[in-house]
């Protein structure tokens, strides 16, 4: 084994994102007893819930666009809400 | 050996504590981060190091930060981010950090650190090898310098070693507290060009990038685990064949270190016994040679300058040609007995080598240890 080609490569611990990799099924949104409601007309898209958002489930689909939440990964933390500095994001029991 | 004095032809040799040794080193490899805390013996590394940054006198960037935590933290994150990257600590610094010193063994982060050898008593400042003996297991290539000059040359073995795509792991290069981090000797230091041609730029194997996002060591389950718990054993297996490679190379160009794991002094072939220490104490044994001699024992002395891997094939071809040893270890396994003595025991069996074997721990905490003290020692057992 003294030829460095015939070595054996490292393996690294490296992860990609995945929809859904949470344990279990995914669905963090089970999860949820509020959820965060979104007003366009106060977002300014600064886009600080979607930075924050620690699930990644805020979706900004292009720049320019509104952001959106997707409702089956909110697992209804509030971080966005308490992040938006425009009051866009309210949160509102289930 | 190389006449290391300096002369009007020869102006690089200059006096040297071992902490301005790794310092002096660390500048020539060129690193882009250092994330570092003073904690001593290890202090004047940080300080020498954050001064040449402040004066300008080397370009990179320098994290002040509040913990040793926090500095292996900064350090995994630099070279994940894809740079050379370095830091340095001591004892208790080195057990704060503990946590991510396993996260960067484990998970394969090339990160370069000295830890300057002390005891880990409430307090004592004092060398032994009770600090880094603990993290031998924590997926880290182990040095253990003898004196100031190979405490430079190991050091830059260390990033090429480290960085070597079939390697890709972290060096930990040990020194003895005060003995050598506070104490001046002649070192040769090459130059910039030299260090350049033999340490190529740093050259990453996988980058953070928020274009190809991904996350490292991320939740893993056992089967993930095992794959890499598995590459891990191989890439020490790598090393084993790296490292000789590499210090082959160092020696080729700077005329020090030999392809060897391991140090022989004395006339192996000739011996009635061998004594095996490392870091200072395998210098301190060299010593007492010509003590034993004129007493009538013709003693070798076998240092390993690398502990993981451990140099198990070098280690039992030099003790097959020798009746008798002596391991002096500088740490204790509570429990069972010096860290060394253990391994080497191991190895005599599965190997089924006839030797006489005998043990002694000493110089814990700082008590010194002479090489009368050593000569003493063997006499008992010849
Ligand atoms: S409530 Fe939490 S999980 Fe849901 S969108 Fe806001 S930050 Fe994300
Ligand atoms: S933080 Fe508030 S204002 Fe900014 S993009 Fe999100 S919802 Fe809009």
């Amino acid at each position: 084994m003294d030829n460095e080609s015939e070595m054996k490569d490292p393996v690294l611990p490296l992860g990609r994102p995945t929809v859904g990799s949470a344990p279990g099924p995914g669905t963090t949104g089970d999860w949820r007893t509020s959820k965060p409601i979104f007003f366009e007309e106060q977002c300014t898209k600064c886009y600080q819930c979607w930075l924050y958002c620690p699930e990644g489930t805020i979706r900004v689909d292009a720049k320019g666009e509104y952001p959106y939440i997707d409702y089956v990964y909110c697992k209804g933390c509030g971080v966005c809400v308490h992040v938006c500095p425009q009051d866009a994001l309210k949160m509102e029991k289930e | 050996m190389r006449k290391v004095v300096q002369t009007m032809k020869n102006p690089n040799v200059q006096l040297l504590t071992g902490n301005a040794a790794v310092a002096t080193a660390a500048k020539l490899a060129r690193p882009k981060v250092i994330p570092a805390y003073p904690i001593t013996p290890q202090t004047l590394i940080v300080e020498t190091i954050s001064g040449m940054i402040a004066r300008g006198e080397f370009d990179c960037d320098f994290v002040n930060v509040e913990s040793e935590h926090s500095a292996m933290g900064a350090a995994i994150g630099a070279s994940l981010g894809g740079v050379r990257t370095f830091t340095a600590t001591s004892a208790h610094g080195l057990l704060y950090m503990g946590e991510l010193v396993w996260w960067a063994g484990v998970t394969r982060v090339p990160i370069v650190m000295p830890v300057v050898n002390r005891s880990l008593n409430p307090w004592n400042i004092w060398p032994d090898h009770q600090d880094s003996m603990t993290f031998r297991d924590a997926g880290w290539i182990q040095f253990y310098a003898k004196n100031n000059q190979e405490v430079l040359d190991l050091t830059l073995c260390a990033f090429k070693i480290a960085e070597h795509h079939k390697v890709w792991m972290p060096v930990m290069i040990c020194l003895d507290g005060f003995i050598l981090s506070h104490t001046s000797a002649q070192v040769e230091i090459p130059t910039q060009e030299e260090v350049d041609e033999f340490l190529p730029p740093f050259k990453p194997l996988a980058m953070l990038d928020p274009d190809d996002p991904f996350a490292h060591g991320s939740l893993t389950d056992s089967k993930g685990i095992w794959e890499q718990r598995m590459s891990l054993i191989d890439g020490f297996n790598n090393a084993r064949v790296i490292i000789p490679k590499v210090f082959h190379e160092y020696y080729e160009k700077f005329g020090r270190l030999s392809k060897e794991m391991i140090e022989i002094v004395g006339d192996i072939n000739d011996a009635n016994v061998a004594i095996v220490a490392i870091g200072t104490l395998g210098e301190e044994a060299e010593q007492s040679l010509e003590v034993l001699n004129k007493r009538g024992i013709k003693a070798v002395v076998i240092r390993p300058r690398v502990i993981r891997p451990f140099p198990k094939k070098e280690l039992i071809a030099a003790l097959r040609k020798v009746p008798k040893l002596l391991v002096i270890d500088r740490a204790v396994s509570f429990g069972n007995a010096g860290q060394l003595a253990i391994e080497i025991q191991a190895e005599l069996y599965a190997n089924k080598v006839d030797i006489e074997f005998h043990q002694i721990i000493r110089g814990l905490g700082g008590m010194d240890v002479t090489y009368m003290d050593i000569a003493s020692e063997v006499g008992k057992i010849m």
